[in-house]
């Protein structure tokens, strides 16, 4: 069966919220009703049927084509299924998302995966600020799932993380696993500043030595059995991850801290 | 403009009347007596076959002060899934277990609520609990202010000084912080949990002050009295949540020497340690003890299961409870040496021993005091569950064939610990009107409202009679506010303002000295910028301040 597809027919002035559009909320609804989902679109609410044209499929594989960073929320919540974006998404990309695909072709502006549980969040561009952080109020950021940024991600990438793993293929912004708690990032390109601000625990991975904080402690060069495990499995979905898990050996050169904090996380430079 | 309600089945326990057909005459916003044959009537609402009764009123519900705040802060699980849209009349908001401010007063007016008091407002925070409440629209509402954990007051005590001059401080109090009654929670525990005690008995020194919670007690309860304020000290015992706690609870029903005192949220204090958990009901022993004791009036603080959050001042029982918070966050903290505030979110489960054991001993106290002119209807809003729990709980107080089917589906051997199921009792509609409208009118001495007589605020509330008395007091016909239709059918069709409830105790102007001083030496604010004027809470014309009578009498 084909996808269940919806076009954009002309870009939105307004910021419209996309949260209604998962799989599992269109399980066994026609077309038709499809079009009737109101969104929230600023202070009014707008028919998915004047927004998009909707041609009917499976509702588990959903396609967004010609999508703009004014459609938040896309993919938010999402425990199942796929969907795959053509084009640009705003803010909060799969936020809160437990399960299932999301495939954004394009870029995204700020929050993407924030409070993310589970799943895959693949954004072939760049993203905003706060990726996989934490929303202001919550006690944690990303608590599980995988997520890949093929191009560069802004400021606090991470933040409050908990479990789970996200890959930078270009290069991250100030604040890079800023209060992690645990969980993995492997950055390609270059860290910002500030790296692991105040983090307790996890693993940072870096392939160039960062600017780093004075309270990041030294360890030397170890050899790390599982860093071959980890690159090769993020591989399976980021094409520079598998190209570093063939490069890199076991060795890597750890810096513990955030020594302010409970210090037992670390940035891992790789060889 | 004339208006009268025709025909409908009226009760209205202050006046005796039990169900009688009788029409209701409401001019001015007020009731008044039946007017002469060919007046004319401006507008008229047939109510035959109709409920009628004054509008409902929560003597004991936390919405407003500090510690809300605190808990809406802490709680963005408690807003996000659950916002409250605009519309033409009404404003947006958020929340269930701790609402946004105009989305408590809608709530409340849509199920005929017409008058709430906010419980614990610490004097240092004041402003701010008016303010707050300032913004609830449509109910009329006041505030206790809280003592008995306040340095002033522990240093007077400890100094020995005399009762005369507690009360003027207790007056002053009551004055600056425009309060309707007084409050003692944890008597002298919040104070002793600073000085590291985590527990306090009834007789147990304050390490710091030398002072007993039976003192305090004693001492605040005394001084209500004799200041004339109409409602007995407001007691948040000690010791809450402690199994085996019921033993405290009596001490303090008989050591306040027959000096009348309010127990609130008596539920959370009437446990004892009897059966493999050591966790039992004394809900019998302290509905006795309340039937015996004329003096002793209380709230049930009864709890219902989901989410919830608790918010209480007593931050030595919060802190102790911490360990339980769900999500798991808590706060506890100081309040300007005033007193405490503990805040500890909570799912209260129905699978759970204890937690399905409180839920039998809240109903079993309702079911036991023989008096509902003594037992008020509260949640302990949000301690027990929000207040949109209340039509739920009438209907729990009212069919026994449902009570004992909801008790079915709690756990086994909580319902093998309860002698909820031997009880035959249903609540009638009377006694309903009693306890949610007649009984705390008196007890706050709020003259013209929960009742219809002559003179009366019309604050009416129009049910339509169902079997199924949940839905019955969920959703009245009509409610009207001081004469106005706030409510149609469980919805707002006109927001208005309501009054805020205070008391003017006299006090000797020579008390207000040594306070000063105490102030600019040791407080964050100015005695001057410390009390709450009128005209703050008339706020251009938004608010107004309706000032109750004392006891006969009293000096004023």
């Amino acid at each position: 069966m084909k996808a269940l597809t919806l076009t954009v027919k002309a870009a939105p002035a307004q910021r419209v919220d996309l949260a209604p559009i998962t799989p599992g909320n269109l399980r066994g609804r026609k077309a038709a009703e499809i079009g009737r989902i109101r969104l929230q679109s600023g202070n009014r609410t707008v028919a998915v049927a004047e927004l998009f044209t909707v041609a009917a499929g499976d509702s588990e594989e959903i396609v967004i084509r010609k999508c703009t960073n004014k459609f938040d929320n896309v993919g938010a919540g999402m425990a199942s299924g796929s969907i795959t974006v053509h084009g640009d998404t705003g803010h909060r990309t799969g936020a809160q998302m437990a399960g299932g695909t999301l495939t954004v072709r394009g870029g995204t502006l700020d929050w993407a995966g924030t409070g993310m549980a589970g799943g895959t969040l693949v954004i072939r561009g760049d993203t905003g600020r706060c990726l996989g952080a934490a929303w202001p109020g919550d006690v944690h950021g990303m608590r599980n799932g995988t997520i890949i940024v093929c191009g560069n991600a802004g400021e606090r990438v991470g933040d409050k993380m908990r479990r789970g793993a996200i890959v930078i293929e270009g290069n991250a912004g100030d604040y890079c696993g800023a209060r992690m708690i645990s969980g993995s990032i492997l950055v390609c390109g270059k860290a910002g500043d500030f790296i692991g601000y105040s983090m307790k625990r996890g693993s940072i991975l870096l392939t160039r030595a960062p600017r780093l904080p004075a309270t990041f402690n030294d360890c030397g060069t170890f050899e790390f059995g599982f860093l071959p495990l980890l690159l090769r499995s993020l591989g399976r979905l980021s094409r520079r991850a598998a190209a570093l898990s063939k490069r890199a050996g076991t060795h890597a050169r750890r810096y513990a801290g955030d020594l302010a904090n409970v210090g037992k996380g670390e940035l891992l430079v790789l060889r | 403009m004339l208006t009268r309600l025709k025909g409908g089945t009226v009760y209205d326990p202050m006046h005796g009347v039990n169900g009688e057909v009788r029409d209701i005459h409401v001019r001015d916003g007020r009731v008044v007596s039946s007017p002469p044959a060919g007046q004319r009537i401006d507008e008229e609402y047939d109510l035959h076959g109709k409920v009628v009764m004054a509008g409902a009123i929560d003597p004991h519900s936390h919405i407003g002060g500090g510690k809300v705040n605190i808990a809406r802060t802490l709680l963005p699980e408690d807003h996000r899934p659950y916002p409250v849209p605009r519309t033409a009349l009404t404003r947006s908001g958020t929340g269930r277990a701790a609402p946004s401010t105009m989305t408590t007063g809608y709530r409340y007016a849509e199920m005929g609520y017409t008058a709430v008091f906010e419980p614990a407002m610490l004097p240092a925070n004041s402003r701010q609990a008016h303010m707050e409440m300032a913004d609830i629209p449509i109910i009329d509402k006041g505030a206790y202010v809280m003592l008995g954990s306040d340095d002033y007051l522990l240093r007077m005590m400890a100094a020995g000084k005399t009762q005369e001059e507690i009360n003027d401080y207790i007056a002053y109090t009551i004055v600056a912080a425009q309060a309707l009654a007084v409050k003692v929670v944890n008597p002298g525990g919040i104070s002793a949990f600073k000085f590291n005690q985590r527990n306090l008995d009834l007789d147990e020194k304050n390490s710091y002050y030398g002072v007993t919670p039976r003192q305090i007690l004693q001492t605040l309860a005394r001084g209500v009295k004799e200041l004339g304020i109409p409602h007995p000290l407001h007691v948040h015992g000690c010791n809450l949540g402690v199994p085996g706690n019921m033993q405290t609870t009596l001490d303090t029903m008989s050591g306040v020497e027959g000096l009348p005192v309010h127990l609130t949220h008596i539920q959370f204090h009437s446990y004892g340690t009897e059966g493999d958990r050591r966790f039992s009901s004394g809900a019998a022993q302290i509905a006795e003890a309340i039937n015996r004791h004329g003096h002793v009036s209380a709230d049930v603080g009864q709890i219902m299961f989901g989410q919830t959050v608790t918010a209480s001042g007593d931050n030595m029982a919060q802190f102790r409870n911490r360990g339980i918070a769900t999500p798991n966050k808590w706060v506890c903290m100081d309040i300007e040496c005033d007193a405490g505030c503990g805040v500890v979110p909570f799912r209260y489960r129905d699978q759970n021993f204890v937690n399905a054991l409180q839920w039998a001993i809240g109903l079993e106290i309702f079911l036991l005091v023989q008096d509902p002119w003594r037992v008020f209807l509260t949640t302990d809003h949000p301690n027990g569950a929000p207040f949109t729990a209340y039509p739920h709980l009438i209907r729990l107080l009212m069919d026994k064939g449902f009570r004992d089917a909801s008790l079915e589906r709690l756990h086994p051997e909580a319902q093998a610990m309860s002698t909820l199921k031997s009880i035959q009792r249903e609540y009638s509609l009377y006694e309903i009107a009693i306890m949610t409208r007649a009984a705390p009118s008196r007890s706050l001495g709020l003259s013209d409202l929960g009742h219809l007589g002559e003179g009366a605020a019309a604050d009416i509330t129009v049910y339509t009679p169902q079997d199924d008395k949940e839905r019955m007091f969920e959703r009245p016909d009509y409610v009207f506010k001081g004469g106005t239709l706030v409510a149609r059918n469980g919805r707002i069709v006109k927001v208005t303002d309501g009054a805020t409830h205070t008391l003017r105790p006299g006090f000797d102007k020579a008390a207000v000295k040594p306070l000063r001083e105490y102030f600019d030496r040791y407080h964050t604010m100015r005695l001057e910028n410390f009390r709450v004027s009128d005209e703050e809470i008339v706020n251009e014309g938004r608010g107004h301040v309706v000032v109750n009578q004392l006891r006969d009498g009293s000096r004023g």
